[in-house]
């Protein structure tokens, strides 16, 4: 594989538009290999990368000097390793104490990340293959594997208390390929290069897909196909009863996958079909055969149907209304992945053959759902979709959109940033992409300096209506100078478009504002690839266009305190 | 025999150097081959012994710096 990588780097890629990218890699051994692979798999999803690396074991002379060349080169990740051949000569040779080591790596991370907005990626520690008592080792201080477990569990532990800094588990990386298999003594004695090659490919392969998921944002939706893939066999040829799915036996590996997807659902992956079926053969086997776990509510959109399955996933994306580059889609035909990724190159696809062992295991260890935020409300997600369906039939009763907001009944609750919805207001900042004006992805520690800075205005919206609750669906600050606000961050989530939340919104800024004395209010709209529907926010608001670029806008709007903007929704 | 293994490596060092056009010639060396460093070295050889199912010691991939040395040594260890 690596080499076919150096293959695929070698000829010319055409097309795409890229975003740019810097990673800074540090480590105690040669990670240079690791460079083709990133920038292969990184490439392949619109982000072409300049890596670079610190001379071999600089970490505390580039961490501590602010004149290093890792602060110079003003990265955008930070990624650092420590090898398990140094671990074992620090361990055996050098006697150092393991708590010692471990304090010096959080401390790293922590000044680090205390003058660099970059998120850390620190690797755990590979389990050493070697053993002095045998199975005794797991639970003998004395043995460098009792200590890599303590040590391990100690980083995720501390890490867990450091913004935006997290654990790269090559350690899970490692057994999963079998830690007999990623090392070549012959690399390390020649240039201190601490796996083989194809082991670079696999930590290579995992980091993009971390850095992927912090750039694109995570995958939101897995689309299936049905024959093949939820079940074994055609359900237009052999009928509900004929399908390869049971509990046990032949098709419990078609029920196992069910489960493991209805777990990612419950996480907040919403689930969709697209499959060439007629649709009510294919919802009678779904809805009534014993051993199905997934059901028809279970799934947010359905499309069965004759259509190319491209078409199908656009119109998923936008029932939804998310994007394709956050979807996965899973078809055991070579052939319709094909068409799929011709037609919509930025979708997730992975191989998925029924015949070559786990179905979990095709998808669920190629880094597709690496997300590095989970909030209580991610597993409503869902059932917040199917309000959603309710509400789109609702809406079919009647003639204008406003007699249907009107009586939608939407309330919202206004509340500032605190340690209760934090977790969710730094999952929306890094998911929203295309109600976002200006893009900027604050971490947590990011958003607690706000709130604490006396001229920063953050708050929250919640929303719910009369088929459910939204959960916090919008965040805004608003930073005081001079007289004159500026809006610094505005984000909404996509469920929530032409509700006229803006102008609710709108309504309480402008109230704000007139208690503070401040009438000015100047908004930017900064271009992204994926912010287009935002493009014209600030003129539907009232607000005058003061300069234009190639980057985006400025606008401004001078409110005299009795600005109205028509809004149905209500204070709660 | 030096012809035949010379248009085997030829294939692993436009892939390993990212040449996909590179005419490899038994007179070059690592000074004349763009991009023939340390590192790639390491990987070149890895290749070589894959393509040969041969293997070299570490003295030995140290050592080779010319095509022509090289090229002896495969065929040594093909002998």
């Amino acid at each position: 594989m690596y080499r076919q990588i150096l293959k695929a780097l070698s000829e010319e890629v055409v097309g795409l538009d890229y975003i740019d990218k810097t990673i800074y890699i540090l480590s105690d051994a040669t990670l240079e290999p690791i460079e083709p692979v990133l920038r292969y798999f990184l490439t392949q999803n619109g982000i072409r990368v300049n890596i670079k690396f610190a001379p071999i074991n600089t970490f505390n002379i580039q961490i501590l000097d602010l004149n290093s060349d890792l602060y110079k080169s003003s990265p955008d990740f930070v990624l650092i390793h420590h090898s398990s051949q140094n671990l074992f000569l620090n361990f055996y040779k050098e006697k150092i104490e393991i708590d010692e080591f471990l304090t010096n790596i959080i401390e790293n991370c922590t000044f680090l990340r205390e003058r660099l907005a970059s998120p850390i990626l620190l690797s755990n520690f590979i389990s050493p293959a070697e053993r002095r008592f045998g199975s005794l080792d797991r639970v003998e201080s004395s043995c460098l594997y009792h200590e890599t477990l303590k040590m391990n569990k100690e980083l995720d532990r501390r890490t867990k208390q450091i913004d935006d800094c997290f654990i790269l588990d090559i350690d899970s990386l490692a057994s999963y390929e079998g830690i007999k298999n990623i090392y070549s003594e012959d690399l390390w004695a020649l240039g201190k290069i601490p796996f083989n090659y194809e082991f670079f490919v696999t930590i290579g392969e995992r980091i993009s897909a971390i850095i992927r998921s912090k750039c694109n944002g995570p995958v939101k939706c897995i689309v299936l196909d049905l024959d093949n893939t939820l079940w074994g066999g055609v359900i237009g040829d052999d009928g509900s009863e004929g399908i390869i799915l049971s509990t046990e036996g032949e098709g419990e590996l078609f029920y196992q996958f069910q489960l493991y997807l209805k777990s990612l659902k419950n996480r907040g992956i919403v689930l969709a079909i697209a499959s060439k079926n007629e649709l009510s053969t294919a919802l009678h086997a779904i809805n009534n055969h014993p051993a199905m776990v997934l059901k028809e509510i279970d799934f947010s959109s359905i499309k069965i149907n004759w259509r190319d399955k491209a078409a199908n996933i656009i119109e998923i994306a936008k029932d939804l209304n998310i994007l394709v580059d956050s979807i996965l889609f899973i078809d055991d035909n070579p052939f319709e992945r094909e068409q799929v990724k011709s037609v919509l190159p930025s979708i997730q696809i992975g191989e998925f053959n029924i015949n070559s062992g786990s179905l979990i295991e095709q998808i669920s260890n190629k880094g597709f759902f690496e997300t590095n935020f989970h909030s209580k409300q991610d597993g409503l997600r869902s059932e917040q979709y199917l309000a959603n369906k309710k509400r789109d039939n609702f809406q079919n009763d009647f003639q204008s959109i406003d007699a249907y907001l009107g009586k939608l009944a939407m309330k919202a609750i206004i509340n500032p940033i605190t340690l209760d919805n934090i977790d969710r207001v730094v999952e929306l900042t890094h998911r929203t992409n295309q109600f976002n004006l200006r893009t900027k992805r604050y971490s947590r520690q990011d958003y607690l300096d706000l709130v604490k800075t006396s001229d920063a205005h953050c708050f929250t919206v919640n929303l719910s209506d009369r088929f459910g609750d939204y959960g916090l669906i919008a965040v805004i600050v608003l930073k005081l100078t001079d007289g004159q606000a500026f809006i610094d961050q505005w984000l909404t989530s996509c469920r929530v478009v032409s509700r006229t939340l803006d102008e609710y919104i709108m309504n309480y800024v402008a109230k704000t504002l007139s208690k503070l004395n401040c009438s000015k209010v100047v908004g930017e709209y900064i271009i992204t690839k994926k912010n287009g529907p935002v493009k014209n926010f600030y003129r539907q608001l009232g607000f005058d266009l003061l300069s234009e670029t190639e980057t985006g806008s400025i606008w401004s709007i001078e409110l005299s305190g009795k600005e109205k903007y028509n809004t149905f929704i209500e204070d709660k | 025999m030096n012809r035949d293994v010379l248009e085997r490596i030829n294939p692993i060092f436009q892939d390993v150097l990212l040449q996909p056009n590179l005419v490899l010639s038994i007179s070059d060396t690592a000074e004349t081959v763009e991009g023939w460093d340390s590192l790639n070295h390491i990987y070149l050889i890895t290749e070589i012994q894959k393509e040969f199912s041969i293997k070299f010691s570490v003295h030995e991939v140290r050592s080779i710096s010319k095509v022509s040395s090289l090229v002896d040594l495969i065929n040594e260890k093909l002998d």
